[in-house]
């Protein structure tokens, strides 16, 4: 069927008639709010309360409350089922056998943390403490984007992110990292050139730590959750900066249409959250599950140890950490999340602490984001991470070690 | 006096009441108030943690906010940076809510719930934001009157075209 231009032309008449409503513009109180929150002296005040309001629903509603909610099933119901129903079990680890040592783990832990199985803190880090995390995140991010937020808070920020050779759409992928990093990765596509892409790779892989991370952060040092998310934040910026000054490539300027202010659509808003969720579920959970049985078996082999005692001069030296964080920070390339649980198991000053959960956040990243880094900037950009990485390692946790000694913590 | 001149004395005195409790729970986060905050009538919690010190930093400039816009509360710049200050308080409060909500649900760690420890969870000593709460809700009276007198004006402003 083919259409004159008049008909065309008739149609868009039509279409304009019923939706378009002409008048003298009036600047309402809804559009004044919306230029408020881009002025820095209004916005800025804004931006902070958001922030504040992001991390207490995600500290409220993820951490406290689902995964309260989710202790006692596994606490009391599936682990201790787990236990008693694989088969080859015993009452020391030494007795089990191999398949019961993978599975379930050490049957005299105490907790979800100390079984280090498959189905068991494998299943419980997955379901009860990643899983939450990134639900409330999601959701919080969603009403951001819906209620036309995002865009602003990016416009705001705009300026801080050109210093790096960045702009304001960078915070997307950095925001989105906090709940998980893999996401995070796949996110930084919205940047423009090759040069960002890079770098905000390399700056999530090594700063920002994901939800998992936050909620067994927060169980290890919760009075020092603060100041280390914001050593992070000011590392990000102080490796951003070196970056841009030696990486070459372009920066370009961004032209952001902000929508107005709209109340979200809380059936859109559900089925955002679950599109990501599932997403979530179907690529990270069974990379988290395999990471547990690749890092069982290389503990059962003797590898992990291995390391460990080769690397424990280093971390004692260097970082000022006990010779038992070694096995967890080799591991924290499988689990970070699972190696920061092990380190809350050592014995170790607060200092020690700190560092060590700083040491975890800036290594490698977990095993499934470094294959979407792969994926996404290919081998070259995967090198050029790593090496950022190891830099980044110790010459920022170098510091954190100088800072704690010199505050005395 | 025109609602508008009230609502900026109002605002006014709200505003330097709200920046007050902002630098009490800013002194709170430091441990300054000590044992005198959760003593005195037991009406403030007492917590030293980092999220008191960025609550108290946001009750801080919202009081700042909505007493800056007060002064010019009958200009549509004045009234949106109330407005704003007023939404960041709402925010703390929504948030401080919504934990004890949470914490009464969520039976700390275990299945077990008793009707005195869930209605305890509702019991003060509650933050400030909570407190200042009532007093702020007047402000959704002004905003409904501030989008009916623009109504009035963009349809006269029609009818006279």
């Amino acid at each position: 069927m083919t259409v004159t231009s008049d008909e065309r032309w008739d149609l868009i008449d039509k279409i304009t008639d019923r939706t378009v409503k002409f008048g003298k513009y009036v600047r309402k109180l809804k559009d004044v709010v919306g230029e408020l929150t881009v002025r820095p002296s209004t916005g800025i005040p804004l931006a902070i309360a958001v922030l504040f309001g992001f991390f207490s629903f995600f500290y409220t509603f993820g951490l406290n409350f689902l995964m309260m909610l989710l202790y006692p099933l596994f606490n009391e119901y599936i682990i201790p089922w787990l236990v008693l129903t694989v088969p080859g079990g015993g009452a020391t680890l030494e007795e089990c056998g191999v398949l019961y040592g993978i599975l379930v783990g050490d049957p005299t832990a105490t907790n979800p943390f100390e079984y280090f199985g498959v189905l068991t803190t494998g299943l419980y880090v997955a379901i009860a403490i990643v899983l939450p995390a990134v639900i409330a995140f999601y959701v919080i991010l969603t009403i951001l984007e819906d209620t036309g937020y995002m865009p602003r808070l990016v416009t705001l920020i705009d300026t801080v992110f050109h210093k790096i050779g960045l702009h304001g759409f960078a915070a997307v992928p950095m925001l989105i990292s906090l709940g998980c990093n893999i996401p995070g990765v796949e996110a930084t596509r919205t940047l423009e050139t090759r040069k960002q892409r890079f770098m905000m790779m390399a700056l999530l892989g090594v700063f920002i730590p994901c939800g998992a991370q936050l909620g067994v952060m927060l169980q290890i040092v919760p009075e020092y959750l603060g100041p280390l998310l914001l050593y992070f934040i000011i590392c990000f910026f102080i490796a951003g900066f070196v970056l841009d000054t030696f990486i070459r490539g372009k920066s370009p300027e961004m032209l952001i249409d902000v929508p107005p202010y709209r109340a979200p659509i809380w059936r859109n808003i559900a089925r955002k959250v679950w599109y990501r969720v599932e997403e979530f579920i179907a690529v990270a959970i069974p990379m988290v599950l395999a990471g547990v049985l690749v890092v069982n078996i290389l503990y059962w082999v003797g590898v992990i140890d291995w390391l460990g005692t080769v690397l424990a001069p280093m971390f004692v030296g260097y970082f000022g950490v006990p010779e038992e964080t070694a096995g967890p920070l080799v591991m924290a390339f499988m689990r970070k999340d699972v190696a920061i649980a092990q380190i809350g198991a050592i014995q170790m000053t607060v200092a020690q602490k700190i560092i060590a959960v700083t040491l975890v956040t800036i290594y490698f990243p977990c095993l499934a984001t470094f294959l979407m880094m792969l994926k996404e900037g290919g081998v070259i950009d995967l090198l050029k991470c790593m090496g950022v990485l190891i830099v980044s390692f110790f010459v920022f946790g170098g510091l954190m070690t100088g800072i704690v000694s010199i505050l005395g913590v | 006096m025109d609602k508008w001149r009230w609502g900026s004395v109002y605002f006014s005195v709200l505003g330097a009441v709200i920046l007050w409790f902002g630098c009490w729970e800013l002194a709170t986060s430091y441990g300054l108030t000590g044992a005198w905050a959760t003593n005195w009538l037991k009406l403030f919690p007492e917590s030293m943690d980092w999220m008191c010190l960025w609550r108290g930093i946001v009750t801080f400039l919202a009081g700042l906010l909505i007493m800056w816009g007060a002064f010019r509360f009958s200009n549509v710049e004045g009234f949106g940076t109330s407005v704003i200050g007023m939404l960041m308080l709402w925010l703390v409060a929504g948030c401080d809510i919504l934990k004890m909500i949470c914490g009464s649900l969520s039976g700390d760690g275990a299945w077990s719930y008793s009707l005195y420890g869930f209605l305890d969870s509702y019991a003060p000593p509650y933050p400030a934001a909570i407190w200042l709460l009532p007093f702020s809700l007047v402000m959704i009276y002004f905003i409904t009157s501030w989008d009916k007198e623009e109504e009035q004006k963009e349809m006269k402003a029609t009818a006279g075209d």
